[in-house]
């Protein structure tokens, strides 16, 4: 059957050595255009141009090799770039002791691990975030498009970022105010699983309203992640290390975890995100306090 | 007399001066090429304008001002059936075709197009032999084969009688015979009965196939056959012609009917218009690199190009449908391959039309070859019994029907029967061009009251009831 493309179109496409059949129809009932016969051109040109990039192996100082980026990792770039300018961000430093919430952590580990779980210092971080996000809602909230309010969320939506082989993915916990640490010791390893074997639903990627992210696992002492909108703020966690503290009369060795926390400085100021990380700080310091604000 | 040892040159031969041959001669002279056009007459035109196509249509002219004045008698309008006065009929004829082939010739002088008369014979690619011509040679870069096609005369029927004739002899007219058998109900056999049978002979038309026209939609044929089977004296389906004999007087003919019996008639004269063949012999193409195929057509590529790097071939020669406009479109293709532009022929549809009263005319699919193909369509037709221009010209006694695909609407064939199909046909075969949809042709204005119209109302068809016609079927 004749390809639905009127004589000009056919002619267009013989004079740029387009085979019509390989077209795909822009037009009403499938008709080829000619700007389809152009754009064709354009996105095969683009392929070749990438293809023949890749052959070139040196440059003017000497050997190179090219390496495709994945389409997940030019799409994170894309965030990024928008992100970074766009929002006027600072990240606020700051400690936290968890001595002992360290120590809590080791005594119900493995009852969790033999329940498929994993209790980590991340589950205790999210129920800690959780309950400063209540007392500071400016944290949990989104700028209007029109800049001039904030929507404040009353729903508590963490993502946790996760290291993966393509970058970096961020699956989020729904409503983490209603679940018990034991539930989130079971969902985040299950979680983050999914995420690495890349089967998570749209759904279990959209929706965060903070974000965490901990590269305390690999190292590092302090990091500044960016803000991932339409959040106003990220919280991000460092190596833990014994660190000699001066406790009023003596130095003592105390396991203190660095964590920062960006924020959009249009809507938040230095003074209240130095109040929120040290509420952080507190509820970490105190697992007593998690589980009576949890 | 041929003089061999006149040699002569030219950058592009052209041999052939049909619709085929002059469009393409044109087109290359038009293009900055130094052509010369070879055909054996010193007319050019070739069969279509002095043999075939525009004589016929002359004819068929008047045959169709006899069914009118038979007509208008319901009007109001008495005329009583008009006087033949043959040898005035013939001379207008031979007029409109002298003009015509004037015409052409001063269109070849104005582009300084050569023009030769003799007989083209390939001694090799370059180099042409001239026969009845006062060149003997002529060498040439390239040419364009365009030689058309000649009537196919069975072995059987070959006797040596004038009462045998071919359509050129029957658009000639040498006489208006009582009883004229036709053997073959294609479009010439349909054309030249409706010429002969208005003009007064009794026409008994013969067809081996179950119906006239086999390849056209059955619902377009029934119209022009209900008509041939009332001008004509007879129309004999699933018949065959198992002899013929000249007797002196008349010819015996042996008619064989589809249960095997036989019978003999007598006629006047017999018109054979069973086909046409390609005229690829005798032309010297064994000596060229050119192919062809068993049926003898010149196999060509879609820039009209043979096996042989020197030639071209167009029209009649390289295959099926034997139609002038199809000729001429491949000179057009050839002559800008030539021309080293990119070109192709790459038509999504070509019309025929069948100049019988009432005319029909088809383009692009049929609903027979979607059957046979699979392909599925929705198609949708408007009667002329509900248009209000067929009411006025008193010719109900027809039918526009639109192919679609039922998907996207896409307009794939138009078939047409009643007067002036010919002219509305134009229209369908831009829609199958321009892949347009069934919106696009009914959302089109139509002037009123024209025969157009029904154009548009099939188009409407596609989606439920239109204007002037009422069903209960619709779709979303």
């Amino acid at each position: 059957m004749p390809l639905p493309a009127s004589p000009s179109t056919r002619a267009l496409a013989r004079e740029l050595g387009v085979n019509l059949a390989q077209v795909k129809g822009s037009g009403p009932g499938g008709r080829i255009t000619p700007d389809d016969v152009r754009n064709h051109i354009r996105v095969l040109s683009e392929q070749a141009m990438l293809q023949a990039q890749a052959a070139e192996k040196q440059d003017a100082y000497g050997e190179v090799q090219h390496q495709n980026i994945s389409s997940l990792r030019r799409k994170i770039g894309e965030a990024m770039s928008q992100s970074w300018s766009t929002i006027p961000m600072v990240t606020q430093f700051d400690e936290a002791d968890i001595t002992e919430l360290e120590a809590l952590r080791k005594r119900h580990s493995s009852t969790i691990k033999e329940q498929g779980g994993g209790l980590t210092i991340t589950v205790f971080v999210v129920k800690a975030v959780v309950a400063a996000l209540k007392e500071f809602p400016q944290f949990n909230a989104s700028l209007e498009s029109s800049g001039q309010s904030l929507l404040l969320k009353k729903y508590y939506n963490i993502g946790v970022a996760v290291d993966t082989e393509a970058g970096l993915i961020v699956p989020v916990l729904h409503h983490a105010d209603r679940k018990s640490i034991k539930e989130l010791a079971l969902l985040l390893p299950a979680l983050a699983k999914k995420t690495r074997e890349r089967k998570t639903s749209l759904d279990e990627l959209q929706g965060a309203t903070f974000t965490i992210s901990n590269l305390g696992g690999i190292g590092g002492t302090a990091f500044t992640p960016i803000v991932n909108p339409p959040e106003v703020a990220i919280m991000g966690v460092s190596r833990s290390q014994m660190k000699p503290i001066w406790n009023g009369s003596e130095f003592t060795a105390r396991l203190i975890m660095p964590f920062g926390i960006t924020y959009d400085h249009r809507v938040i100021d230095g003074a209240d995100a130095a109040r929120f990380a040290r509420r952080i700080a507190e509820l970490l310091e105190n697992p007593d306090s998690l589980f009576l604000n949890a | 007399m041929t003089d061999p040892n006149v040699f002569e040159h030219v950058d592009v031969a052209v041999i052939g001066g049909g619709p085929g041959g002059y469009t393409a001669a044109f087109r290359c002279a038009d293009l900055g090429m130094n052509v010369a056009v070879i055909d054996d007459s010193p007319t050019l035109g070739g069969v279509c304008l002095n043999r075939g196509c525009i004589p016929s249509k002359a004819l068929l002219n008047v045959a169709r001002i006899v069914h009118e004045a038979d007509e208008a008698s319901h009007w109001g309008l008495k005329m009583g059936p008009p006087e033949i006065v043959l040898d005035e009929l013939l001379t207008w004829k031979n007029r409109i075709v002298s003009e015509l082939v004037g015409g052409i010739g001063q269109l070849c002088n104005s582009r300084n197009v050569k023009q030769i008369t003799g007989r083209a014979i390939f001694i090799d690619s370059k180099t042409i032999r001239l026969e009845k011509s006062h060149i003997g040679r002529l060498n040439v870069d390239r040419c364009i084969i365009a030689t058309g096609s000649l009537p196919i005369i069975p072995k059987p029927f070959q006797i040596k009688s004038d009462k045998v004739w071919d359509s050129t002899d029957a658009l000639n007219v040498p006489l208006i015979p009582e009883r004229l058998l036709v053997i073959g109900g294609g479009y010439i056999g349909l054309e030249l009965g409706t010429v002969y049978s208005a003009l007064g002979s009794k026409v008994t038309t013969v067809e081996l196939a179950p119906t006239v026209l086999p390849g056209v939609d059955q619902d377009l044929v029934g119209f022009v056959q209900r008509k041939c089977e009332r001008y004509f004296h007879e129309l004999r389906l699933n018949t065959k012609v198992a002899a013929l004999e000249d007797t002196g007087k008349e010819v015996m003919v042996t008619l064989e009917n589809s249960d095997g019996s036989k019978e003999t008639l007598p006629f006047d004269r017999v018109l054979i218009a069973i086909g046409r063949s390609p005229n690829s012999r005798g032309l010297g193409l064994e000596n060229t690199k050119v192919e062809m195929d068993e049926k003898g057509f010149i196999k060509v590529n879609k820039q009209q190009r043979t096996s042989d790097p020197n030639l071209w071939a167009i029209g009649d020669v390289v295959g099926q449908p034997m139609l002038a406009h199809k000729a001429s479109r491949e000179g057009q293709v050839a002559a800008e391959d030539l021309a080293g532009h990119s070109v192709s022929f790459d038509n999504s549809a070509i019309p025929a039309v069948v100049f019988t009263d009432p005319e029909l005319a088809t383009c692009g699919i049929t609903e027979q070859y979607a059957k046979a193909n699979n392909i599925a369509v929705q198609v949708a037709r408007f009667p002329w019994a509900a248009s209000g221009r067929a009411k006025t010209l008193d010719r109900a006694d027809g039918v526009t029907k639109i192919i679609f695909d039922p998907d996207t609407s896409r307009v794939l064939g138009v078939g047409i029967v009643g007067p002036h199909a010919g002219e509305l046909i134009a229209e369908g075969v831009l829609a199958v061009e321009m892949a347009a949809l069934a919106s696009d042709l009914a959302g089109t204005i139509h002037a009123h009251p024209t025969l157009s119209e029904t154009v548009m109302e099939s188009a409407e068809q596609f989606f439920g009831p239109s204007t002037h016609m009422y069903r209960k079927q619709t779709r979303k």
